[in-house]
């Protein structure tokens, strides 16, 4: 479930090299077509597809911005402050601020969104990165304020990083019925023209965007008129298009790359993926993977510099730490005290721990994804007398088993843009919801409580909690994988981003492009 | 006549409430939690507790495909777990898109399927007979994808006459997509309309048809054809099947907003409400097919209307 979406999203956030390219002459106009994988809805309050929220946010603005180095700045918020216990937030927003039909944007439809987003009749896959929020309330047309029901370090984060807490328009909602989705009004710097059922979205330029985040090149409207996204599922379709100059701005596959880099009208950008994926995960609720020496043993098998080099052709690095060193608050004594390729060493510990003579186990593996890797995998197991038996697993039974605590070894992971997806993932009382390693780790609970309670501390924390995830083990991770995007040369201007960023929104704020 | 036909209606609807059935309870073991799916990364237990209530996925089986039954006769067909919006609009919207395809490519193979297997048959050049009927084979044998592929590199990527990247609107963007679907049907009919007129040119009825001095032309279409199109019309209501599951492959690769590229993607996000509607409507769409079949036996050869 993750891996697809999250890809996608992470295609669209990352971006290598901060570098500007030579700027062009500033001209309007012109049409730039993108070539996306899939669509569902521009409500992203129930959107589970990261092109579709990638565009929406290009309808949108959020209350904060974030910039590269992980600070957030005023958007449609001109200054904010928090009380000292960190329950209760305040937000002074822009008055100069009008949606697309021309309405002044108020604070109250920032407390319609945030309303109808945590309501549990919405069901939103996105409600909860925001469940600390207990209900937003407008003081008057340009103050937010937000209460809390914890204090929550992460929420500048979650309310700069996705778009999904921009501002619907309320009247407009209730007027498009179940429209909503294939219509939409918000208040960034392009329009929605159509969604062409299952072919196209067309979005054009809004010229009275005037209220772009202060640290962008370009504050006031979009250069280029129009934005066109096609739907096309086949990569091979893709490249052909990117080849014939009909695509401008695609992803493309590893395994295109080198073909790409030959044709002299394309740029070939490189992203690295966020999070953890894929990790070998094991059951510590089965013996005998809550045997530390065990698990210190399958992660000193694998010889992760082959598996990128075999698996992904070269392109990524080995991961020692629960999340990549593309994420904020990474902490490189992961790759020291990582477990290194030592079969020496794992043949060791799996003697310690009573397996001289070699231990069988049960691989549960992502079909198709990673069927390759588990294969290898299988092999440096081997090596060190492990005798794996791989059971392939669909998408669909994966998370299933997981959750239920039905495998010894798996291949599992998740794209994450910020390190509280430690506390999601590994914390004892998300077990049932994630926790697929069922690790039930008191100490673990205590630092990742802290995580979220001891604001001031936090990046200490978070560092404590990737040192005791990397120290007892209870995951594998492999490598960090990179993702590739071509982008027709006709576009200029536009941003390389390092880590992390930006969305389509502030990789092309300045760009400009060449009409045929 | 009528009496026939409302007979056979009247079998569907039986057949039909077992395909809901079917296709209900193959979702309810579908595995996974539609309420984990829908909240995603960020779920907690609460919040999956909360959902699978407001989902009435707590109530008993039996409760529940009631439930589905009484909307899909209605035509409510559910929300889609990710973006909410009613499966039957969203399946409604697509529809346009691959009947287009679909009845294209039926014609095409048709057109193309039954000359050239009458051609096959007639001719008096072994040579032409064997060279066709290779290529048959070959059709025959290509996946489509890999026909779709080549043909939009030779004529989009190379020669440049149509769009690279597929989509809809005009003729232009329909001859490749249709052609490659045809292939395989077209194929399969050429063989078979070859062996069904071998078959009967030589029956007794055909040599008396002759004698009596019928023109060629007649003897061909009113005497062979008609026998032979009784085993070509039951192998293209069986192919409905082919050609719908083809359209998930040639939709994808053409990038048609159709149920083909609708049914990949439901899947690849195992979004099971829209998966499910997709199973029903195509499945409707087969038994449908199938009674036109039935029907077209009846005005083919009357005996099966009488008996």
């Amino acid at each position: 479930m993750y891996k697809k979406t999250l890809l996608t999203l992470g295609i669209l956030l990352l971006i290598t090299l901060l570098s500007l390219s030579p700027l062009a002459a500033q001209e309007e106009g012109g049409t730039m077509t993108f070539a996306i994988s899939s669509f569902d809805t521009l409500d992203i309050h129930v959107s589970g597809d990261g092109n579709a929220m990638g565009i929406a946010w290009l309808l949108g603005a959020t209350l904060v911005a974030r910039d590269n180095e992980v600070n957030y700045h005023p958007w449609l918020a001109t200054s904010w402050e928090t009380s000292e216990d960190g329950m209760l937030w305040t937000f002074h927003l822009r008055d100069d601020v009008t949606f697309h039909d021309g309405r002044s944007l108020t604070a109250e439809d920032f407390v319609w969104s945030i309303t109808r987003l945590l309501a549990p009749e919405t069901a939103s896959p996105q409600s909860g990165r925001l469940r600390s929020i207990s209900h937003a309330v407008a003081v008057d047309d340009t103050t937010l304020e937000v209460h809390m029901n914890d204090p929550f370090p992460l929420l500048l984060e979650h309310l700069s990083n996705t778009g999904v807490v921009q501002p619907y328009h309320p009247e407009f909602y209730e007027e498009a019925g179940d429209q909503f989705g294939r219509e939409f009004v918000g208040v960034g710097p392009y329009v929605l023209e159509e969604v062409a059922t299952g072919e196209s979205v067309t979005l054009v330029r809004n010229p009275d965007y005037n209220w772009g985040p202060p640290f962008v090149m370009n504050q006031g409207p979009y250069h280029i008129e129009r934005l066109e996204f096609v739907i096309i599922p086949e990569p091979s379709t893709v490249l052909a298009g990117l080849e014939t100059g009909e695509i401008d701005y695609a992803a493309v596959q590893a395994s295109d790359v080198a073909y790409l880099r030959t044709l002299d009208h394309l740029t070939v950008l490189e992203g690295s993926f966020q999070g953890m994926l894929p990790a070998l995960h094991f059951n510590m609720s089965k013996a005998p993977f809550d045997d530390i020496r065990v698990r210190q043993a399958l992660n000193h098998a694998l010889d992760r510099q082959l598996l990128v080099d075999v698996i992904l052709e070269g392109h990524g690095r080995p991961q020692y730490g629960p999340i990549s060193s593309t994420i904020g608050g990474y902490w490189e004594g992961v790759e020291e005290i990582g477990y290194h390729y030592d079969p020496e060493r794992a043949r060791e510990l799996l003697a310690e721990a009573g397996f001289a003579d070699g231990l069988e186990l049960e691989f549960k593996c992502l079909t198709p994804t990673f069927n390759t890797l588990c294969e290898v995998i299988q092999q440096l197991f081997g090596d060190v007398g492990i005798t794996a038996n791989i059971v392939l697993v669909d998408a669909s039974v994966v998370f299933g088993d997981a959750l239920a605590g039905n495998y010894d070894v798996m291949t599992l992971g998740y794209g994450a843009s910020e390190s509280d997806i430690l506390y999601r993932w590994f914390h004892t009382s998300r077990m049932g919801a994630l926790n697929p390693s069922r690790a039930a780790d008191s100490e673990l609970d205590r630092i990742l409580d802290n995580t979220r309670k001891d604001i001031a501390n936090r990046d200490m924390w978070v560092n404590e909690a990737q040192r005791h995830l990397v120290e007892q083990a209870y995951v594998a991770p492999i490598y960090r994988s990179v993702n590739f995007v071509a982008v027709n040369n006709r576009v200029q201007g536009y941003l390389e981003n390092p880590a992390n960023l930006a969305t389509w929104a502030a990789f092309f704020n300045d760009a400009t492009i060449a009409s045929e | 006549m009528l009496l026939f036909i409302l007979r056979r209606a009247f079998f569907a609807i039986p057949v039909l409430i077992g395909v809901s059935l079917l296709t209900f309870i193959m979702f309810q073991f579908a595995p996974g939690d539609p309420a984990q799916l829908i909240l995603g990364n960020f779920a907690t237990p609460e919040g999956i507790a909360e959902q699978r209530a407001i989902m009435g996925l707590d109530d008993p089986l039996w409760l529940r495909y009631l439930r589905f039954l009484a909307g899909a006769v209605r035509g409510d067909l559910g929300k889609s777990y990710f973006g909410r919006q009613p499966v039957m609009d969203e399946i409604l919207a697509r529809l346009p898109s691959t009947f287009e395809l679909a009845l294209s490519a039926l014609t095409l193979a048709v057109v193309f399927g039954v000359s050239i297997g009458i051609f096959s048959a007639t001719t008096r050049s072994r040579l032409a007979d064997r060279g066709v009927m290779l290529l048959a084979l070959l059709g025959i044998s290509l996946p489509n994808y890999f026909i779709g592929i080549q043909l939009n590199y030779i004529f989009g990527v190379r020669l440049g006459w149509v769009s690279a990247i597929g989509g809809v609107g005009d003729f232009k963007h329909l001859i490749l997509p249709a052609t490659t679907l045809a292939v395989a049907i077209g194929a399969t009919l050429a063989r078979l309309t070859r062996s069904n007129v071998l078959e009967v040119i030589h029956a007794d009825y055909v040599r008396t048809a002759r004698a009596k001095g019928l023109e060629e032309r007649l003897v061909l279409w009113r005497h062979i054809m008609r026998n032979a199109l009784i085993n070509i019309v039951t192998v293209i209501g069986l192919n409905f099947g082919v050609l719908l599951g083809g359209t998930v492959f040639i939709e994808s690769v053409f990038a048609r907003p159709g149920l083909g590229l609708f049914t990949l993607s439901a899947i690849g996000k195992r979004d099971y409400a829209q998966v499910q509607g997709i199973v029903l409507v195509f499945a409707a769409s087969f038994v449908f097919a199938n009674l036109i079949v039935d029907l077209l036996y009846g005005f083919l050869d009357p005996r099966i209307r009488y008996s």
